[in-house]
């Protein structure tokens, strides 16, 4: 466990290919995924007194994305700003890819379309695998939140995939 | 119940499959080096302190006092180039040159960290900066430049950057100390002098 500021800055380090696929959960396009990665890194380092020793760090870290990503949402709307189109074009006539990555494509471009409240518990406990009470603390959120948020965004998933395999 | 945690267990690894793929790929740079040991950058520190802090060094001999134009291009691409003007100034560009523009020592972000903002006795505004590998100190011309007045390597201490990172080389030091005309600037005077373009 991570006790001086330097541990700190490493144990976050060896998170970074985490947080850069939450953010990826979150934002649409990569560029905008690292860059709110990057965003979250600062926040933490200017405030890394508000870290439990003994909680988790990728948890911690996660919910300084969420916020900063709602920030960012928010200022984005104030400023008529429109999003980073997300990758179209990707998959246009790509035969080489392989049946999982065009899946995995497919899979993206529908988690892209669901809801901020939607894609922020994929992310969370579908893709990083936290538990429905991990993600409810780093949300902030009832447990009970997580698990119909869950729930609906499952739902909504199946409907722009069809049936799982 | 069972065919909910099974069919649960086939959406988890289809959705992690989608998002896997950015775990194999490098971390950019840029997100490393927020997390590499910075340069002490808290403070505006005051010359007692850099002349308590050169002397405490100077019994390290393993920086690399080195001309800037032995660095440029072989350790610090792009970040510093010669002045599009043609003449022989060196200036910095890109991250360092911004930072020194808009960056506050007493309000450090990012991979450049600025350590000192002072006078020089010929009036120019100068800030001692460093990054993971260089260090220098830049002096803002009239024209806007940040013109490098000394750069060096920082050279990793038996491959310790904590401990390299942690100070200016000598050689930055030496010409702080003989360029600044005064006191460094307090943080409110840094933040008013940068408010006002650092003219």
């Amino acid at each position: 466990m991570p006790e001086t500021l330097s541990e700190l800055r490493q144990e976050i380090a060896s998170l970074l290919p985490r947080l850069r696929r939450f953010g990826r959960t979150l934002a649409r396009s990569p560029e905008d995924a690292d860059d709110l990665v990057q965003v979250a890194i600062e926040k933490a380092l200017t405030r890394t007194d508000q870290w439990t020793p003994g909680t988790r760090l990728d948890s911690w870290m996660f919910r300084i994305m969420q916020n900063a990503w709602i920030d960012e949402l928010r200022a984005r709307e104030r400023r008529g700003q429109t999003f980073l189109p997300e990758e179209e074009g990707e998959n246009v006539g790509d035969d080489a890819k392989s049946g999982g990555q065009l899946d995995a494509i497919l899979v993206r471009k529908a988690v892209a379309k669901l809801s901020e409240e939607h894609r922020v518990v994929v992310g969370l406990v579908l893709v990083e695998g936290l538990s429905y009470q991990e993600a409810a603390e780093t949300l902030g959120v009832p447990v009970g939140t997580v698990t119909s948020r869950v729930a609906r965004a499952r739902e909504a998933l199946q409907e722009l995939l069809g049936e799982w395999p | 119940m069972n065919l909910n945690d099974d069919q649960l267990k086939a959406e988890r690894r289809r959705l992690s499959a989608a998002f896997d793929g950015v775990l194999d790929e490098p971390v950019p740079n840029r997100l490393k080096a927020l997390l590499a040991e910075p340069a002490p950058a808290a403070n505006v520190v005051s010359l007692g302190a850099v002349r308590a802090q050169r002397k405490a060094m100077s019994s390290w001999a393993a920086w690399g006092g080195m001309a800037a134009t032995l660095v440029l291009g072989t350790l610090i691409g792009t970040r510093l180039a010669p002045s599009p003007g043609g003449d022989d100034r060196l200036v910095a560009s890109g991250a360092i040159a911004k930072a020194l523009d808009t960056q506050l020592a007493s309000a450090p972000t990012g991979a450049v960290a600025v350590q000192l903002s002072f006078k020089a006795k010929d009036g120019r505004y100068c800030r001692s900066f460093s990054t993971t590998t260089t260090a220098g100190l830049a002096c803002r011309e009239a024209d806007g430049a940040w013109a490098l007045q000394q750069v060096a390597a920082i050279n990793a201490l038996n491959g310790d950057m904590r401990q390299a990172s942690s100070s200016l080389p000598p050689s930055v030091l030496a010409a702080v100390d003989a360029t600044m005309a005064g006191d460094a600037l307090n943080a409110e005077q840094e933040k008013a002098a940068r408010d006002a373009g650092w003219r």
